[in-house]
């Protein structure tokens, strides 16, 4: 793939972007971290209230991307199995077995949105986990690929009982979290309201063009950008005393409010996070058409990479949310660069 | 019983205190004590509320040495021949050297007078006792010494009372002096203050101040600036470097995307914004940027040091010329 060609793909991106930006309002930010992690293939945690669109934002991404889109609500009675088969009684009343959400649109799979994630059993992670690692699936004596799907899961934050929190080495498996909020602004909000369009999410998602971008040819593209775009020595050691940082922000002389910073972090970002940080900066240097990453692009995508990896003191794990906000915004302003 | 005897034994000894009292000291005999007194300049023309000073210097031989509880006490009222004299001691500052051979009592006494007359009358400043004894004397014998007084005139007012002084403009008398000593100390310090005042005006208006904020960060900064030469290097310690004043005035990292706080602390930088966006530009391209373009270090070290003199002008609240702010170097 030529430089030309990632010049094409990036007119391509910004163009799903405009799109995507027809049908959803007031979210340009999370449609730019969404889009920067469809073209970095890693899955997503969504975080926001009930209602604010979750389900339409996908939808209309994978309207644009084109593969399959499957879906599945998190239940405390859901089990592995669920997600992989399910069976039933047929016309001739005998029993019969089907694709479950997980394979049943088998290995075009591209987008799979997993709602309340922290709704389904432990067991449900963990294979869930599997999949999005390794990307395959043995079921029916038979492996199954899914290498184009990414995995977006939304958690309810708000009601805790009956729930199963997903544990710090489930949530490093996420490239990002990214927050849906409601628009801000009052024209926004009439808009949501009152015009008419936005009450039949299936009806709007029709104004995103289809199959705007090839999905199979997303993990190649990917590729291609991680190698195109560069680091230089400055921004590397930028982003190491960045992750130093999340180890020990206290050393670096950032205080919060009320936080003993020395028993705040249990433990900070993995290799695997800042990798996967890196990994979004690269894509958002190549989607503002720049052929080096800067400390600009780190920071379009610090906090969403790595707040939901930090492992907190359980004493502050309740306010985690705004001390994770706090915190990273804390690191981005002590680390100088250059 | 017991009543009475305490009684009389409290009435003996305030019979007794008071004996010891008004007991006479025997004086001193010559050459034990010499003085020295510096006498007030006038003699005449003291009247009521007036203060005036006398410059004691008293040299004691040894082996007789002061009594310090002999020393006068402001604020007793004198008496003359059953009188009140009407000039009383107001303050008593005393200092006392001692040496091998004698020690030397420096005493400097404020009178104030308390009396008036309709015609001039003779006073004086009364006379001062002290009391020395020879501590190796078994008998610890104690005597006194006389410090002399000294004749002045109350002098009247005015002649025979109150009358309208405009009425007694007598070309004998002399000329009414005010003491100008106060008021034109006064007018010395107020004429500092408002020239010092004025200086501090014509500094904060002016467009060319340069006094305060010598020390500022930038003004620090673009010295360093000006002395480096034309080096990869010394492009990126001079980068280095104004991030790290930036970062200094913000108490935090300045990036291209708050510079809203940089506004925030100091709005005079708003002027040079065009600057500060050429100078992310130039930090992206030295730091940050892998393609192999090439970098003018002499250009751009030229413009850093044009660039670190807007910043200390707007560390200084300056207002920077627009027509001097130059930008395209990374175009």
């Amino acid at each position: 793939m030529s430089d030309q060609n990632l010049a094409d793909w990036r007119k391509l991106a910004v163009k799903l972007e405009a799109e995507i930006s027809k049908v959803i309002v007031g979210q340009e930010s999370p449609i730019r971290l969404i889009t920067t992690s469809i073209f970095a293939r890693g899955h997503v945690l969504l975080e926001g209230d009930v209602g604010v669109g979750k389900t339409t934002l996908l939808k209309a991404f994978t309207r644009a991307i084109g593969g399959g889109y499957q879906r599945i609500e998190g239940t405390i009675d859901l089990m592995p199995n669920d997600l992989i088969y399910h069976t039933y009684l047929g016309e001739n009343g005998k029993p019969h077995v089907s694709p479950g959400p997980i394979l049943i649109a088998g290995g075009d799979l591209s987008i799979f949105f997993f709602n309340e994630i922290n709704r389904a059993r432990p067991q449900v992670h963990s294979l869930l986990l599997r999949i999005m690692a390794e990307k395959t699936l043995s079921a029916f004596n038979k492996e199954h690929y899914l290498p184009h799907m990414v995995v977006f899961a939304d958690r309810n934050q708000v009601e805790r009982e009956e729930t199963f929190e997903i544990p710090s080495a489930a949530r490093d498996r996420f490239m990002m979290e990214i927050p849906i909020l409601i628009p801000k602004a009052d024209q926004m909000m009439k808009d949501l309201v009152f015009e008419t369009k936005f009450h039949n999410a299936d009806k709007l998602i029709e104004d995103v063009k289809s199959n705007l971008i090839k999905f199979n040819k997303l993990n190649e593209l990917s590729e291609k950008i991680q190698e195109n775009i560069k680091a230089s020595d400055a921004l590397k050691n930028y982003a190491l005393r960045l992750w130093r940082a999340t180890k020990n922000p206290g050393d670096y002389g950032i205080k919060l409010s009320d936080i003993d910073m020395n028993r705040l972090i249990i433990s900070g970002a993995s290799p695997r996070g800042m990798s996967m940080t890196m990994k979004a900066a690269r894509v958002n240097a190549w989607l503002n058409d720049r052929t080096s990453v800067t400390p600009a692009d780190i920071h379009a995508v610090f906090h969403e990479t790595i707040a939901h990896r930090l492992v907190f003191n359980p004493v502050y794990e309740m306010r985690r949310t705004i001390i994770a906000r706090d915190l990273t915004n804390g690191i981005l302003q002590a680390i100088n660069a250059p | 019983m017991l009543k009475c005897l305490i009684f009389l034994w409290v009435l003996l000894l305030s019979i007794s205190c008071f004996a010891l009292d008004v007991q006479e000291w025997p004086d001193i005999q010559d050459g034990i004590i010499s003085i020295k007194i510096k006498e007030p300049l006038h003699r005449v023309g003291y009247t009521v509320g007036d203060k005036s000073e006398r410059h004691v210097e008293i040299t004691i031989k040894k082996p007789y040495v002061l009594i310090k509880e002999s020393l006068p006490i402001p604020g007793y009222e004198r008496k003359y021949r059953g009188q009140d004299l009407g000039i009383v001691l107001d303050a008593m500052k005393h200092e006392l050297k001692e040496n091998k051979t004698s020690s030397a009592l420096i005493m400097d006494l404020t009178y104030q007078i308390f009396t008036n007359n309709v015609v001039a009358k003779p006073a004086f400043l009364p006379a001062e006792y002290i009391r020395v004894l020879n501590p190796n004397d078994p008998q610890k014998k104690v005597f006194k010494y006389r410090i002399p007084e000294y004749q002045i005139v109350i002098s009247p007012l005015s002649i025979f009372g109150a009358i309208k002084i405009e009425q007694d403009m007598s070309p004998l008398r002399g000329v009414f002096f005010i003491d100008e000593k106060n008021p034109m100390k006064t007018l010395k310090i107020s004429g500092i203050i408002a020239l010092l005042s004025l200086f501090g005006l014509v500094y904060i208006y002016s467009q060319y101040a340069w006094l305060l904020g010598v020390r500022g960060i930038f003004a620090r900064t673009h010295r360093s600036i000006n002395k480096m030469k034309a080096t990869p290097a010394s492009t990126e310690k001079a980068i280095t470097d104004m991030h790290h004043a930036f970062d200094l005035v913000i108490g935090k990292t300045l990036f291209s995307d708050n510079r809203h706080d940089l506004f925030a602390k100091n709005p005079s930088f708003k002027n040079i914004d065009i600057e500060l966006d050429e100078f992310f530009k130039l930090s992206t391209l030295v730091f940050f940027n892998t393609s192999n373009k090439q970098c003018d270090h002499s250009e751009i070290l030229k413009w850093l040091k044009v660039f670190s003199r807007h910043c200390r002008d707007c560390e200084r609240k300056l207002i920077v010329d627009k027509k001097s702010l130059v930008s395209g170097l990374t175009k």
